[in-house]
C-alpha cells in the first residue's frame, strides 16, 4: 500500500511536520494543474472576446492618459519626475495593477473554483498558483506599452529594465499574501469582495503610483508605512533609472512579503476544508 | 488481507441549518483551526444538526459497499468526509491507498474550450498527468461516443454528452479506493450499461468500491455489502438485499405516513364507498405484515358502501417494489365470476392467497371496488384502487416452496413472479414434480389469464 492517510478532527497544525511534507508534496503535485488552469482561464478569456488582448493594456493606458491629461491641464502638479510624466505614470498603474490583480487573484480563483473544491481532492495550490500565472501573464503584455513608452519618450534603456519586471514580481508576493489573508473571511462574506474595489480605489491614492515619493512629513508616511510602496517605487526606479535607491524599504518589504506568503499558504489551506463546509456548492 | 483499506470510527459530523449561523460558525471554527484551541466539538451549537452521528465501518480491499438512505440521510457527507473534502467532527477515518472519486463527472470543463482540450483539464484536476492522457486519448474519445464534436466547444454539447466525455475520463484513474455518488443515474441505457461493465472491470482487478445510488437494482448487482443510512446514523450493514428491504420499507413508512396525512384531511367525512383499510393475516391467521417466502396469506379488505351500492366487486393489485413498477398481479371478483348479493354496508372481505410465489420483497397492495349502482339504471361505476398498503415477503430459498428445485438462494431482485414449472427433453418429463405446465402465482388459472388484461385495465 502507497501512503496511508489518516484523518482526525484535531486541528492540523498540531501535527506541523506532516502539515509541512503534504504541503510540500501537493505544491509539486499542483505544478501541472496550475498550468493547465492557466492556459484554461486565459484561452477561455480571449476566445470569447472581440479585442482580445487589447484589454490587458487599456486599463494602464487608460489611468496614464487621464493623469497626464489632468496633469498636462495643470488641475493637479504632481511636481517633477525624473523621466517624462506619462512614462513615469504608465509604468506605476501597470505595477500598481499587477499589485492589485495578485490581491484580487487568490479569493477571485476560489470563487470561480467553487463546486470543483466541494467535489474534488486536487491540489489546492493549483488554485493559487493558476492565479499567479495569469497575473503574471498580463503583467507581461502590458510591459510591451511600457517599453513603447519608453521609446516614444527616448527614456534611456538600461539594464535596470530588463531587470525591472523580475523585481517587480515582488509586488505579486505581496499581493499573494494579503490575498491569502483575505480569502478565508471572504469565502464566507461577500463583503470582502465587494469592498475590494473601493478599498483599492482609495489604496491606489495612498500609494505614490501617479505621484513620486512626497518626501516631507506626514506624507512621506504613505511611502514608509504602506508595503506597497517601497516594492512599487524600487520596482519603478530600476526600470526608468536604473537602480533601486530605496534598497533598504525594498529588501524589508520583500522579506516580509516572502515570510508573510508562507504563513498565509498554512492558513489558507488549514482553512479550506472548513470553508468548503459552508460554501454553497 | 488482514487490516482494512478504509476505516471508520465513530465519526460524527454536524451542519448548520441557518446560513448566517453557518458563516459565523465558520469564523469560529477559523479562529479555532488557527490558535489550535480544542473546540467543542461533541455538542450541537444553536440550529446545528448531526449530519452523521457516530459512524463506524471497515471496508476491506477489493470489497464493494453501497451506501443507500433516503434524501439527506448523509450519505454524501460521508464520501465528502473520506474524500478529505472537509473535516469531520469527532472520530477518526483512516485510509490506505489512493483515493478516486467520481462526484461530478467534467469537473472543471469550461464551456467555451473544445472536448479535446477540456479532456486535458479535467484529467489533470482528476490528477491525470499528461503523458497518460496523450497515451489515451483516442481511447477516451472513442469511450465517450462524441465523435467529431470532440473539437467543438463543450457548451455546443449535450448534458449527456458532456457527462459522457466526463466519464470517459475518469475512467482511466486507477484509484486504491473509489467513491462514486449518484453519476450513473444520468446518460442513456448504453452508455449506463458501458459504466457499470468499466466498474466491474475495475472491481475484477481488485478496487475498492463506495457506492451511492436510488437504483435498488444496480446496488444490488454490483455491491457486495450495503449500508442503511438515515438521518445521519447507520442503521444496518449487511448483505445488499436485506438491507435494501429495510430500506424500501422504511420508505414505504414515511409516504404512507405522508398519505395517511392527506388521506385523512380529504376524507374528513366518513360517508362514501371505499375501502377504508387493510390488514394481512399469515397462514396461522395471525395478524402481522410480512410472510415468509412461499406461505399462503389473507388479504382483509375493511369496506364500506353507500345505500345504493348493489353487486359490489373487489379488487386487489400487486405491486412490487416501486410505485412506477408495473402492477405484478390482480384479484379481481368479477373476474373469478363471484357475486355479491345482499353485502353488509360495513364489513370485512377476506382474499386468501394460496401458495404464492411472490419473490422476496415489498409489495403494494391496492384495492377499489367496482359496483353497480340500481338508481343508475344498472350502469356500472367504479370506485378506482388506490394504494393502501403493503406487506413483504421474506427471502427463502425456492426448494422449500417448490421441492426439487436446485439449492437456489431467492435474493432480493428476481422476477416480480416465479411460475411453478416443468422441462421436457424427448418427450420424457423429469425434475420437479409439477402437473401442470404453468401455474401463476396465484395458484388460479383462471385469474393468471386475466391478469393480462389488468393492466391495461387498473
Amino acid at each position: 500500500m502507497t501512503q496511508t492517510n489518516i484523518y482526525t478532527p484535531e486541528s492540523q497544525l498540531r501535527s506541523p511536520a506532516r502539515l509541512a511534507r503534504s504541503m510540500w508534496s501537493d505544491l509539486k503535485a499542483s505544478r501541472s494543474l496550475a498550468w493547465r488552469l492557466m492556459v484554461r482561464d486565459i484561452s477561455a478569456r480571449y476566445r470569447q472576446s472581440a479585442l482580445g488582448i487589447l484589454w490587458a493594456f487599456l486599463p494602464p493606458l487608460v489611468t496614464a492618459f487621464t493623469f497626464v491629461i489632468l496633469n498636462r491641464a495643470a488641475l493637479i502638479n504632481v511636481g517633477p519626475t525624473h523621466v517624462p510624466y506619462p512614462v513615469f505614470v504608465l509604468s506605476g498603474a501597470v505595477l500598481w495593477q499587477l499589485f492589485t490583480e495578485s490581491l484580487a487573484a487568490p479569493l477571485k480563483m476560489i470563487e470561480n473554483s467553487k463546486s470543483m473544491l466541494a467535489k474534488i481532492n486536487f491540489p489546492r495550490e493549483a488554485l493559487i498558483l493558476s492565479g499567479m500565472g495569469q497575473v503574471v501573464f498580463d503583467f507581461a503584455i502590458r510591459m510591451v506599452i511600457v517599453l513603447a513608452a519608453f521609446l516614444i519618450y527616448r527614456v534611456p534603456l538600461t539594464w535596470g529594465l530588463l531587470a525591472a519586471p523580475v523585481i517587480a514580481l515582488s509586488l505579486l508576493l505581496l499581493g499573494t499574501m494579503l490575498g491569502l489573508l483575505l480569502t478565508p473571511v471572504g469565502a464566507l462574506y461577500s463583503d470582502v469582495s465587494t469592498a475590494l474595489p473601493t478599498i483599492t480605489g482609495l489604496w491606489f491614492f495612498l500609494t505614490p503610483v501617479v505621484y513620486p515619493s512626497p518626501q516631507s512629513w506626514p506624507y512621506s508616511l504613505l511611502a514608509q508605512i504602506n508595503p506597497v510602496s517601497p516594492l512599487l517605487i524600487g520596482s519603478r526606479d530600476l526600470a526608468t533609472q536604473g537602480s533601486i535607491f530605496n534598497l533598504p524599504a525594498f529588501l524589508i518589504t520583500c522579506g516580509i512579503a516572502l515570510g508573510g506568503l508562507l504563513v498565509m499558504w498554512v492558513f489558507y489551506r488549514v482553512s479550506l476544508p472548513i470553508l468548503i463546509e459552508r460554501m454553497n456548492a | 488481507m488482514g487490516e482494512p483499506i478504509l476505516s471508520l470510527e465513530g465519526v460524527s459530523k454536524k451542519f448548520c441549518r441557518s446560513l448566517k449561523r453557518s458563516l459565523f460558525y465558520g469564523l469560529q471554527d477559523l479562529a479555532a483551526e488557527m490558535t489550535i484551541r480544542r473546540r467543542e466539538r461533541d455538542s450541537l451549537r444553536r440550529d446545528e444538526f448531526w449530519a452523521l452521528k457516530d459512524v463506524s465501518f471497515d471496508l476491506s480491499q477489493g470489497e464493494t459497499l453501497g451506501l443507500v438512505g433516503h434524501n439527506g440521510a448523509g450519505k454524501s457527507t460521508l464520501l465528502k468526509l473520506i474524500n478529505g473534502l472537509i473535516r469531520h467532527d469527532t472520530g477518526r477515518i483512516s485510509i490506505r491507498g489512493r483515493i478516486g472519486a467520481l462526484i461530478e463527472l467534467g469537473a472543471g470543463f469550461h464551456p467555451l474550450l473544445t472536448g479535446r482540450e477540456n479532456i486535458y483539464i479535467n484529467a489533470a484536476i482528476l490528477g491525470l498527468n499528461r503523458r497518460d492522457v496523450d497515451r489515451r486519448l483516442d481511447e477516451i474519445i472513442e469511450f465517450a461516443e462524441i465523435g467529431e464534436f470532440i473539437n467543438s466547444p463543450v457548451q455546443s454539447y449535450s448534458s449527456g454528452m458532456k457527462v459522457r466525455l466526463g466519464f470517459s475520463i475518469a475512467a482511466h484513474l486507477n484509484p486504491d479506493i473509489l467513491l462514486i455518488d449518484e453519476i450513473l443515474s444520468v446518460g442513456d441505457a448504453s452508455f449506463r450499461q458501458r459504466c457499470l461493465d468499466r466498474l466491474s472491470e475495475y472491481k475484477r482487478d481488485g478496487g475498492t468500491v463506495i457506492f451511492i445510488s436510488h437504483n435498488s437494482t444496480t446496488v444490488e448487482k454490483i455491491c457486495d455489502r450495503a449500508m442503511l443510512l438515515d438521518h445521519g446514523h447507520l442503521v444496518a450493514v449487511g448483505e445488499p438485499g436485506a438491507i435494501l428491504q429495510q430500506y424500501e420499507t422504511q420508505a414505504l413508512e414515511l409516504s404512507f405516513k405522508a398519505e395517511a396525512r392527506g388521506r385523512r384531511a380529504y376524507a374528513s367525512d366518513d360517508s362514501g364507498t371505499r375501502i377504508t383499510a387493510v390488514e394481512y393475516r399469515d397462514a396461522n391467521g395471525v395478524k402481522t405484515d410480512s410472510f415468509d417466502f412461499g406461505e399462503s396469506f389473507e388479504i382483509h379488505l375493511h369496506y364500506q358502501l353507500d345505500d345504493d351500492v348493489q353487486r359490489p366487486y373487489f379488487v386487489i393489485g400487486l405491486q412490487k417494489g416501486e410505485r412506477l413498477n408495473p402492477i405484478t398481479t390482480v384479484m379481481n371478483m368479477m373476474w373469478d365470476d363471484v357475486q355479491l348479493e345482499q353485502v353488509p354496508r360495513r364489513g370485512v372481505v377476506a382474499c386468501l392467497v394460496k401458495n404464492p410465489l411472490f419473490s422476496p420483497g415489498v409489495y403494494h397492495v391496492q384495492a377499489g371496488i367496482q359496483a353497480t349502482a340500481s338508481m343508475l339504471m344498472g350502469q356500472k361505476w367504479h370506485v378506482p384502487t388506490s394504494q393502501i398498503g403493503a406487506f413483504t415477503v421474506r427471502p427463502g430459498r425456492l426448494r422449500d416452496v417448490l421441492p426439487g428445485v436446485g439449492p437456489v438462494n431467492l435474493v432480493y431482485q428476481m422476477p416480480p413472479v416465479i411460475v411453478e414449472h416443468s422441462w421436457q427433453v424427448s418427450g420424457a418429463p423429469f425434475g420437479i414434480d409439477a402437473s401442470s405446465n404453468v401455474v401463476f402465482a396465484n395458484g388460479d388459472g383462471r385469474v393468471a389469464d386475466a391478469a393480462s388484461d389488468a393492466d391495461k385495465r387498473v
